[in-house]
């Protein structure tokens, strides 16, 4: 059914009646195809560099190495998620308030920028024009990047500036125009949380950029190295807490969307994403615990007073969501011993399968092994070697991508319209992806611990290494080779249900495995999420193992006599 | 009587009021993240004196 205000044209959706602006729709779909253009340019790097990584395939020259690794981390890091982000942005803001978007014009500028920006990024660094990876750090001499890689960067980061304006925006004339009554639902203040970082990372983004832009056309000489390096972390790190933000967000969409409930306490859940608000930008210090010049108060301030609040934040969410399941499925009568609420989850379900899997591979590998190598003691011995690569490819692969591509096989059928093909491949793909990545994650972990750096083509420039690192950048290289095979089955689905078929309208929210609703009677009745609270405290255990391993490692690095 | 209670129903926490106010969170959020990781790092490099 299609409705037309004064202002805007919406429709309203069959399955959550919710009324949907037929331009924000436009603009969520488009910043959606724009984001798995992206995922695939980057993955297809991305299994040409863990083979290469691979000691006995070497697939490529070093030259291609590099060249590759700039256009998968541009795409993986920025393009893929900040897309997909300013997707949810709209979705949140309009879909979710039943609002309309002030200025569509304005989103289309955005978007258009974005484009425009990411394809001079693409041109310059697949044509080895810039060769510099994410991070470019300077010095660089005038040649090495071309001026065309940082405009694009500062062309894409001003797009998704100006989305992000249009978010707030939105917001408040949601609130003017009283299409929502109290506070903002859970999921848009997640969203609204990322859009509070986004703006100090895309802000801090031009600080970074323009400085080295301007020095590649000519109009200064020099850029400060440690300046630079300050103004890019606090663009590049955050940028992937607007990641965890909206993935948070979206786990907590996709846990009422599959299972139903409601969170346990929505004042803790919010207080969590106050947490992220204050405290998590300070993380970006981390990248700095090496460098010279800046001091221990600094360091240790900003990566663990600071940052420690914004894991608890974390560890709240970690709580509040498989809680929210639990109580669920305890109000439906799955009440024998600790965990047949967990047996009887619909692990058949791909947004169900994509949550689970995403929340264990990022709490467990990824917020475990960052938070350990935040340390700045440890931080010494792991600087700079594949843990780090190891670490964030749990977090931002394992956890943000693996959530963003579960949250796709339910916009597909409510935004795309149209119907979800190849649902197999879609229930094993999040399983097939998260031990892919996992493997990834572990190898690259590993053979960080036994001296492997990062960004580098080949193991050559290290004099010594133990035989057990060919074992750990072979598990890298397969777990590459098993999460490749996962990201085209995604592709496959998602290619296959939006270019073909008619259009058809929802019937319901679940794709495989439909969940009795919660009896009406049961809402509201005290339950205790008692299995939660086990698995929580054998994270705990866990992390406290893996924190303390670390620092006899250490201990075994540095003799103190 | 009755009016008073549901006007007490009715009234929202702070707490609520507090995290509802998203321009002060944006607000809060970029001036700690610009002076404690910013200006502290910034501030001490400008200490650090240049390499003989």
């Amino acid at each position: 059914m299609t409705l037309t205000s004064e202002r805007a044209e919406y429709r309203v959706c069959p399955v959550t009646q919710f009324k949907v602006d037929l331009q924000s729709e436009a603009l969520i779909k488009v910043n959606a195809v724009a984001a798995v253009v992206a995922l695939t340019i980057g993955g297809i790097a991305a299994i040409l560099i863990a083979l290469t990584r691979w000691e006995a395939v070497g697939l490529l020259p070093p030259e291609w190495f590099y060249r590759l690794l700039t256009v998968h981390g541009t795409n993986m890091l920025i393009f893929w998620i900040v897309f997909f982000e300013m997707a949810g942005l709209y979705f949140g803001a309009t879909i979710l308030l039943d609002a309309r978007l002030p200025k569509p014009a304005v989103g289309w500028l955005a978007f258009g920028l974005m484009v425009v920006g990411a394809l001079f990024v693409e041109i310059t660094a697949l044509t080895g024009n810039s060769t510099v990876m994410f991070t470019a750090y300077e010095p660089l001499g005038s040649n090495e990047a071309s001026p065309l890689f940082y405009l694009g960067l500062i062309l894409f980061a001003v797009g998704a500036l100006v989305a992000v304006g249009l978010f707030f925006a939105t917001v408040v004339m949601a609130r003017v125009e009283k299409t929502y009554e109290g506070s903002l639902p859970l999921v848009t203040y997640g969203l609204v949380v990322a859009a509070i970082i986004a703006t100090y990372t895309l802000l801090s983004g031009a600080v970074a950029l323009v400085p080295p832009f301007l020095r590649t056309i000519g109009i200064i000489e020099h850029v400060d190295p440690a300046f630079y390096r300050n103004f890019f972390w606090s663009f590049g790190h955050p940028a992937q807490q607007i990641n965890l933000a909206a993935m948070v967000a979206i786990w907590y969409a996709m846990g009422v969307m599959t299972v139903g409930g409601s969170p346990v306490s929505e004042k803790l859940s919010r207080f969590a994403f106050i947490l992220y608000v204050l405290f998590i930008n300070l993380g970006s210090a981390h990248h700095l615990l090496v460098d010279p010049g800046l001091s221990f108060g600094f360091k240790t301030f900003n990566t663990s007073y600071g940052m420690y609040l914004a894991v608890l934040g974390s560890m709240i969410h970690a709580f509040s969501i498989p809680a929210m399941l639990e109580v669920a499925q305890r109000r439906r009568g799955f009440t024998n011993g600790l965990f047949e609420w967990l047996r009887k989850l619909p692990w058949r379900e791909p947004g169900f399968a994509a949550l689970a899997v995403s929340m264990f591979v990022f709490g467990w590998i990824g917020g475990v092994t960052g938070v350990t190598m935040g340390t700045e003691q440890i931080d010494m011995v792991a600087h700079n070697t594949l843990r780090v690569p190891g670490h964030f490819h749990a977090a931002v692969v394992g956890g943000t991508t693996l959530a963003f591509m579960g949250f796709t096989y339910y916009v597909i059928p409510l935004v795309f319209r149209k119907r979800v093909k190849f649902l197999k491949l879609a229930t094993w793909q999040p399983y097939l992806f998260g031990l892919g990545i996992s493997l990834v994650a572990v190898g690259m972990i590993t053979a960080g611990i036994q001296g492997v750096p990062r960004r580098t083509a080949d193991i050559d420039v290290v004099r010594e290494v133990p035989g057990t690192v060919h074992l750990s950048l072979a598990v890298v290289g397969i777990g590459a080779l098993i999460a490749f095979t996962a990201l085209c089955m995604y592709l496959a689905v998602v290619l296959a249900s939006v270019f073909t078929g008619p259009r058809v309208e929802a019937t319901s929210l679940a794709l495989v495995q439909p969940m009795e609703p919660v009896p009406a009677a049961a809402e509201g009745s005290h339950v205790a999420p008692k299995g939660t609270f086990v698995i929580v405290l054998v994270f705990l255990a866990f992390f406290a193992a893996f924190y303390l391993a670390n620092w006899w490692m250490l201990g075994r690095t540095w003799f103190v006599s | 009587m009755d009016d008073e209670k549901v006007e007490e129903e009715r009234r929202i926490p702070v707490g609520q009021i507090v995290f509802d106010e998203i321009f002060l969170w944006l607000l809060i959020s970029i001036v700690i993240s610009v002076a404690f990781y910013n200006v502290w790092g910034l501030f001490d490099l400008m200490r650090t004196p240049p390499a003989p």
